[in-house]
């Protein structure tokens, strides 16, 4: 059974250890320690009224990489904290940074007496943000091709990360993450923020408490990208380092319709830089659909392309039966359709939850009913827990599992063949050369992670 | 005979495979690098089908076949870039030995992209000559960038024979680290001395990481435990040290616990981290690691593991409890709050039930214990002990639904204790239904104080059978006397039902003003729909107080937007009657904005109707285009009557705009 997390509590205990320890900065405080060979005496008692509870040397520092379309809500809700301290902005094109740098300083200014604040960094390579010792955290908010390369450096540099989702552009990137957070006792939180979401974490709790009985059918919605396309070479724009967003990936001549951040399009619909719908809400629904199936640390082992003989809809099957549909209709444009032997669960965004019947939408859960860990804001819970080291709400390996699916959907999409797939052994079975797409080649130099 | 037959056979489709790919791909090779982007990508999307459908399993014949064309075409200088370019990217894919020689010419091309796309080809290239070519290429050199990429896929296929070039590239600043990477992953021997001489390079010791990973995979334990070891050592970078422990723990936790219970007291964050996700990682073994270090452990360390720990042993957190240090106790009771048991709950309900600092904590514990034992235990505390204490239990139990409690509750709802009374009537709040709603209506008789009557409407909100929860209420409502009895009037309108809405309806004509004002208020959350009649005379009565009029016109809304099982042409009638007796603007447009709700052709007259009234014509035209969009998709063409009419009366630009997009569909 999962814990709920109490942000509440956390606090409490976070304030406790801060408590415990010096007034100087975070990282000075371990250096001096360090240094003076204290480690097993205490440090002096410094009361949390004295400090403020959200005295400097409480603060997580944070560098914000990949300032495009997805960063406006995460860099205003890291400026607007009084526990975080942005110290640095990256972004490949230069006027994007410096735009990021004079926001976050501005916002600064604006809470000090002087009204003036400079200390925010502006950086093209992401390199720069990692040799910075005194940046706890990071976000990387970047184009799919460029979360694994950021997150295993930060990673490895000892900072902490919020990727969004999914998390990585390959399966074999995905069991890397998970191995390089645990390996280092990083906090990993994936942005599949719909896990922080009340409804969300309702139907979970309904499934997997057998409220509906056995699940035999799920219908989710992700919508379809335009096809990806062949476009004409333009020149690349003056302070656009497109050599690096471009990355890891082929190299295609320039052009904005690549590289735009869409919603409906852009670089999301290439194959080259992520597993297009698959990748974009799938991450999302996928990821609910594991965490109500209890499926977090495995996964489906069949994975059936749309139109392939007797397949209407994009298809993947756990072992035990249960059949994810892909864009399958569901009752009141639902974005998730759970289908049970006893009932049915319905789920949405925006706190949308029905259920068959009625009343499981407001059953009381029992002492012996499965609690999952309850996080009300996905932002919020990963600082907690870069405070406190407890496990956030989506660690890289469910983050794995959830793109594996994602991954797995687009291999057997490209191939037009149903994939067989050991989900222990996280094998691609019976088809060595689908076992290719499991990882891709990296174009040098970017080649190593 | 007939064996050579069957050779032949084979190599005569061998030979028609190879013919047929050869004429589709040179039909495709102008379009591969066409001008016309749309002509060359479904070139592209051809060329990467026939690929696909080639490397079905059980099918290498044509795989082969495929990739032997294609590596022609590959090296093919007359053939155009852009072609060439995608054709390698399909060997990527599907490439083997026949693929290698063709690829490894490419590796010399001196177009960079070919030169890099082939690489790439070879790197994921099973066969083992495809090794010995990258390595050539390596010994051949060329620039950082270039150097680098052959590093990695030497790295990537653990060729031992690379060690020498690569060490090469250690003293460029350029590809070290690279190099240093591509060691860890070959991690032989010699890779790994390499490692261990150059470790001040960028990147050594996390790739000396990877290198002992390698080795954990190789099942060569031994190899693998003495680079962590090594690693370990103060003086090595500190998130280096923190992934050796973790790997040292992962191999053999019971030998690494010494240095987990060194690095969890120490004073480096990243060590310490790593401790912490190691006792994690080790389960049972990871608390007996912390109840053995405890007693020596200093606060700052007990303070990080119980924050941070969900295997922690109870009595650990217990007796950190009652530490002296502050932030001790209250990280203490935190982690009760997920490893708690039994045990847990006296002590979390005395700091709970006490005034010190503690008791939000220990509330938020209480609140997050799911163990079963913790529950029983609850239950039991509930029953019996300090009164403050079986409050904080009572409490807990509502707050978390517990069915079990629901026939305790109306037990101590009858104690004599006056506290104890009051925390039952407020676990009636969170908890209960049919089966209690007729006891909870006496104990409301028999003592009508606000809080009881507000959990009788709690219950009553949760019964299922209606019908027999109105009429036990009922019963205790018809012994209550004068205002006593209206107390009971709201719980009736949670229930409805015909004897209900009798009584409530003999009210309407009291005598008492009161009375009256409580049976109309009942009367305006009534959830069926014949309560229509009282109210539609309730506001057409002229003689009566304005306050009257609004409440019987709100209750007309209720009804027509709540009533689903009432058909809509029913609820519209009743908007049209109310609309004829509203009294002011303000009414007449609350009373329209309940229409879109209300999909059906009299609603759609209403409106209509409505369109040149002065008064709400702009409302009624933003009303009639949210109806038109909502009958859309039911009824088109009453949607499309319906959008018509707003065109036409063209009274508001957002309705009229809207309405248009509905007639252009």
């Amino acid at each position: 059974m999962t814990q709920p997390f109490d942000p509440v509590a956390s606090q409490h205990t976070f304030n406790a250890i801060m408590k415990n320890q010096t007034s100087i900065n975070r990282r000075g405080f371990l250096k001096t320690t360090l240094c003076a060979g204290a480690a097993l005496t205490l440090p002096s008692f410094i009361p949390a009224s004295v400090l403020g509870q959200n005295a400097p040397s409480n603060r997580i520092n944070i560098g914000l990489i990949g300032m495009g379309l997805m960063m406006g809500g995460h860099q205003q809700a890291m400026t607007g904290r009084p526990d975080t301290q942005v110290l640095a902005v990256c972004d490949v094109v230069r006027e994007r940074r410096e735009k990021a740098k004079a926001h976050v300083e501005a916002v600064y200014a604006s809470k000090k007496a002087s009204g003036a604040y400079k200390g925010c960094e502006a950086y093209n390579e992401f390199e720069r943000v990692m040799e910075r010792e005194d940046i706890d955290a990071v976000m990387v908010i970047t184009p799919d091709h460029w979360h694994t390369p950021i997150s295993v450096a930060a990673m490895r540099s000892g900072k902490d990360v919020y990727v969004q989702k999914p998390m990585t552009l390959t399966i074999r990137e995905g069991r890397i993450m998970s191995n390089v957070a645990r390996q280092y006792g990083a906090v990993l939180q994936v942005g599949s923020q719909q896990r922080s979401e009340r409804a969300f974490r309702r139907a979970c709790e309904i499934v997997r408490n057998g409220w509906i009985g056995k699940v035999h059918t799920i219908y989710t919605q992700l919508g379809e990208f335009p096809p990806p396309a062949t476009l004409p070479e333009q020149p690349i724009p003056e302070g656009f380092d497109y050599d690096r967003w471009l990355g890891p990936t082929p190299y295609y001549p320039y052009n904005e319709n690549r590289v735009r951040g869409d919603y409906g399009g852009g670089w999301r619909c290439f194959w080259d830089y992520g597993s297009r719908k698959n990748g974009d809400w799938g991450a999302h629904h996928f990821d609910i659909i594991q965490w109500a199936l209890g499926m977090d640390d495995s996964g489906p082992v069949e994975f059936i392309p749309k139109g392939y003989p007797g397949t209407e809809f994009q298809t993947h099957i756990y072992a035990n039966g249960a059949k994810v549909l892909r864009n399958h209709p569901t009752r009141n444009g639902q974005m998730i359709q759970f289908i049970g032997t006893e009932g049915e669960v319905l789920v949405s965004r925006d706190d949308r939850l029905e259920t068959t019947p009625a009343e499981l939408k407001t059953r009381p859960l029992g002492a012996g009913d499965v609690h999952l860990y309850e996080s009300r804001n996905h932002e919020d819970n990963w600082i907690q827990c870069v405070k406190s080291r407890q496990t956030p709400i989506c660690t890289a390996e469910i983050g794995h599992r959830t793109a594996t699916i994602c991954h797995l959907s687009g291999i057997a999409e490209r191939l037009k063949r149903p994939l067989k797939w050991d989900p222990a052994k996280e094998e691609i079975l019976h088809d060595a050369e689908a076992s290719r797409w499991m990882d891709r080649p990296r174009r040098a130099p970017y080649t190593y992670i | 005979m007939k064996k050579f037959l069957i050779l032949a056979v084979i190599c005569g489709c061998a030979q028609l495979a190879f013919a047929g790919y050869d004429d589709d791909i040179d039909e495709l090779i102008p379009k591969l690098a066409s001008t016309t982007v749309s002509e060359r990508y479904d070139a592209w999307m051809k060329l990467q089908e026939m690929a696909a459908n080639a490397s079905q399993p059980g099918a290498d014949t044509n795989r082969e076949a495929l990739a032997t064309a294609l590596a022609e075409k590959a090296t093919d200088e007359g053939i155009a870039q852009p072609a060439r370019m995608w054709i390698i990217r399909q060997l990527e894919y599907i490439g083997g030995e026949e693929s290698v020689n063709a690829l490894a010419e490419l590796l010399n091309s001196s177009d960079a992209e070919l030169q890099e796309c082939a690489r790439r080809a070879l790197e994921k290239n099973r066969a083992s000559r495809a090794t010995t070519s990258l390595r050539a290429a390596l010994k051949g050199g060329g620039s950082p960038s270039w150097e680098i990429g052959l590093m990695n896929s030497l790295g990537l296929r653990h060729d031992a024979k690379s060690v020498d070039p690569i060490a090469k590239r250690l003293s460029k600043p350029e590809t070290a680290e690279a190099a240093a990477r591509a060691l860890g992953y070959i991690s032989t021997p010699e890779a790994i001395e390499l490692l261990w001489k150059n470790l001040s390079i960028k990147g050594a010791a996390d790739s000396l990481v990877v290198a002992a990973n390698e080795r954990v995979k190789a099942k060569d334990d031994a190899a693998a435990k003495a680079i962590y070891e090594k690693l370990y050592a103060r003086g090595n970078p500190a998130t280096a040290r923190a992934a050796a422990l973790t790997g040292l723990a992962k191999l053999d936790y019971a030998g690494a616990s010494e240095k987990i219970a060194e690095s969890l007291g120490g004073a480096e964050v990243r060590l310490r981290h790593a401790a912490l996700a190691a006792i994690t990682a080790a389960g049972p073994a990871g608390s007996g690691t912390l109840e053995s270090l405890w007693p020596n452990a200093n606060t700052e360390t007990k303070t990080r593991a119980l924050a941070a720990l969900n295997n922690l042993p109870e009595k650990l957190a217990l007796d950190a409890c009652g530490a002296e240090d502050a932030g001790l106790r209250l990280a203490a009771i935190e982690a009760l709050g997920r490893v708690g048991g039994a045990a847990s709950v006296p002590v979390l309900l005395k700091l709970g039930a006490g005034g010190g600092k503690e008791k939000s904590t220990a509330t938020a514990a209480l609140a997050r214990l799911t163990n079963p034992a913790a529950t029983q235990k609850l239950e039991a505390s509930a029953a019996d002990g300090e009164i403050p204490a079986r409050v904080l239990a009572i409490s807990t139990l509502a707050a978390r639904q517990h069915p079990p409690l629901v026939a305790q509750l109306l037990s101590y709802a009858q104690e004599p204790n006056p506290t104890i009374q009051e925390a039952a009537f407020a676990g009636f709040l969170r908890v209960g239904g049919d089966d209690i709603l007729p006891a909870v209506g006496k104990l409301a008789l028999a003592n009508p104080s606000p809080e009881r009557f507000a959990a009788l409407e709690a219950v009553a909100g949760r019964v299922k059978n209606r019908t027999a929860g109105a009429q036990a209420v009922l019963e205790s409502y018809h012994q209550a006397k004068g205002q006593e009895a209206a107390k009971f009037l709201p719980t009736l309108s949670l229930l409805g039902g015909q004897e209900g809405l009798k009584a409530v309806s003999d009210l309407l004509d009291s005598s008492d003003a009161a009375l009256k004002d409580a049976a109309l208020r009942a009367l305006a959350n009534w959830p069926d729909f014949p309560a229509a009649t009282g109210l539609l005379a309730a506001a057409r009565d002229t003689q009566a107080p304005a306050t009257q009029y609004a409440i019987a016109i709100q209750g007309i809304i209720h009804l027509a937007r709540t009533c689903e099982s009432e058909p809509a042409s029913q609820r519209a009638g009743l908007i049209e009657s109310a609309l004829q007796i509203a009294r002011n603007a303000g009414d007449k447009k609350s009373l329209l904005a309940t229409l879109p709700e209300l999909p059906d052709p009299k609603s759609v007259a209403v409106i209509k109707s409505l369109l040149t009234d002065a008064e709400v014509k702009n409302e009624a035209a933003l009303s009639g285009a949210s109806l038109a969009e909502h009958l859309r998709r039911s009824n088109l063409a009453l949607a499309k009557e319906l959008a018509q009419a707003l065109v036409a009366a063209d009274v508001s630009e957002d309705a009229t705009k809207r309405a248009k997009k509905i007639l252009e569909r």
